[in-house]
């Protein structure tokens, strides 16, 4: 794997991390691509996501059944693969019924243990790209985000500290 | 007698902590609202603070005390019972009962204004019939009792708030709280046993060992003070043992999904780094990530995927599967 060539990739994206939600992000890189992103919630086998490029358009599809923590992760994974140039093209436009028959069918072809030693890399850089994207969402104190959990910007301690104190 | 000398580490992290004080007081005033009660109070006591954390070192005493000897009063000790026991234990009991809904009964105040007037009654007469050491353990022992009471009667209120938060920045809030109240309390008890011992023995030494324990358990308390003051970031730093060992018990579930489902790690990935909060917090999320991935690979028969599957169809928030993650290795279901 060409770690260099992923992190080169991230940092390309100069995207302001300090904005970061699962919803920026996506714009940010639907506007980088010129092309909108359309998410697929759907029931998939084996797979946790995958993705389709149409001549103006890309598609997400991720396994509605999943961990919501884990939907998020996938679609990091996901738009990984669009941006390192990994993902399905097909070079005519679907309707949204003609995209899940499209997806379902790889769905149900693919098997979920890769042999190819090259969908093997692109697994391995597809998930090391999310993991820096997550990386750099984690030090710019936005990984509850990642996590939906509360991020306590309210300080609140009577009757000795926090605004109390500070009043931040 | 210990090897340590009091003074060489009271003073500079005296130093340190006004340091911090004015800087976050000075960011209190750039928002506003300071002249707010009980704002005000609250910082106005964290000034006596520092001023008694210098004074509550004999030896720092008596230094100041000599510039006052023409007065024929030991001015220095009675400022010290006055801020200590009066501004600082009293007034904040005081506090607690006009701004929060917490009851402190009114005999209080009956018995807390005697103990002060005997105090600074003790302390003028004693300074005429007694050597200026005796008249510092007796008022510092006098003084850790009211610090020590004031201590107990805040420990059910202490518990209840702790129970009562929802969010990590408060409960952390808490914690140095309690660590505050509990260096305090142990350092007011290891005064009250050195007192003692060294009214009973005549000693003329100060820094014995158990003075020096004391010195530290108020060092302590005022660093935890200074952690409570300062930015939120800082407060987390209490999590960090507890965040690690939720990351060995995470990649203990982990090591042992990949064990049974007879696959190596799937990515190359580097490890995340684990030795500062934040990179720790990190890590536990990459683990928990990984276990979420890779846990749909173990056999369907396999009693690990079955407790795993009941635990992830919840679709509970991040804290709350981490944390049945976490009881389900205590519970031995990975040996």
């Amino acid at each position: 794997m060409d770690t260099k060539r992923v992190r080169f990739a991230v940092d390309g994206l100069d995207y302001d991390w300090n904005q970061f939600t699962v919803p920026h992000f996506v714009d940010h890189i639907a506007h980088l691509r010129q092309r909108p992103i359309t998410m697929l919630p759907f029931p998939l086998q084996d797979f946790s996501g995958m993705c389709l490029s149409t001549p103006t358009q890309d598609y997400i599809a991720f396994d509605v059944q999943r961990h919501p923590n884990l939907q998020i992760h996938t679609k990091l994974h996901e738009i990984a693969h669009l941006i390192l140039g990994h993902a399905i093209s097909i070079d005519v436009d679907l309707s949204g019924d003609q995209i899940l028959s499209f997806l379902l069918h790889i769905n149900t072809r693919t098997v979920h243990r890769y042999s190819d030693p090259t969908r093997i890399r692109q697994e391995d850089e597809a998930e090391y790209f999310a993991f820096v994207v997550e990386g750099y969402v984690a030090s710019h104190k936005r990984l509850h985000q990642l996590t939906l959990t509360d991020h306590a910007d309210d300080i609140y301690l009577p009757p000795f500290t926090g605004d109390a104190f500070t009043g931040d | 007698m210990s090897q340590i000398e009091t003074v060489h580490f009271i003073l500079p992290m005296s130093f340190v902590w006004w340091l911090l004080y004015f800087t976050r007081l000075c960011n209190v005033v750039r928002i506003g609202n300071i002249m707010k009660m009980p704002r005000l109070y609250l910082w106005l006591m964290l000034f006596n603070m520092g001023i008694i954390y210098y004074l509550h070192n004999y030896k720092l005493e008596a230094h100041l005390q000599s510039y006052f000897d023409s007065t024929g009063l030991p001015v220095v000790t009675i400022t010290k019972v006055l801020l200590s026991s009066g501004f600082i234990t009293y007034g904040y009991l005081v506090v607690i009962r006009k701004y929060t809904h917490f009851d402190i009964p009114r005999t209080i105040d009956g018995i807390m204004i005697a103990y002060l007037l005997l105090m600074v009654i003790f302390c003028v007469i004693g300074y005429r019939h007694l050597p200026y050491l005796k008249v510092q353990i007796i008022t510092n022992g006098l003084v850790s009792c009211a610090n020590l009471s004031a201590a107990v009667s805040l420990v059910p209120m202490t518990r209840h708030l702790l129970r009562q938060q929802k969010s990590e920045v408060r409960e952390a809030h808490h914690l140095w709280f309690i660590i505050f109240m509990l260096s305090s309390s142990i350092a007011a008890t290891l005064f009250l046993i050195d007192g003692i011992e060294k009214l009973l023995n005549d000693w003329q030494v100060i820094d014995t060992n158990l003075y020096v324990m004391a010195e530290i358990s108020r060092t302590i308390y005022m660093l935890s003070l200074g952690i409570l003051i300062g930015p939120d970031r800082y407060l987390y730093w209490i999590y960090y043992p507890a965040r690690l060992r939720t990351y060995l018990k995470l990649k203990q579930l982990s090591d042992s999904i990949y064990r049974e489902t007879g696959i190596s790690v799937p990515y190359n990935l580097p490890q995340p780094r684990i030795f500062t909060l934040n990179s720790a917090e990190f890590a536990n999320y990459r683990v928990y990530i990984a276990i979420l991935d890779q846990f749909a690979y173990l056999p369907p028969e396999s009693a690990l995927y079955q407790q795993l599957h009941t635990i992830v169809e919840q679709k509970a928030s991040y804290p709350e599967t981490v944390q049945q993650f976490v009881q389900l290795v205590k519970s031995g279901a990975t040996e």
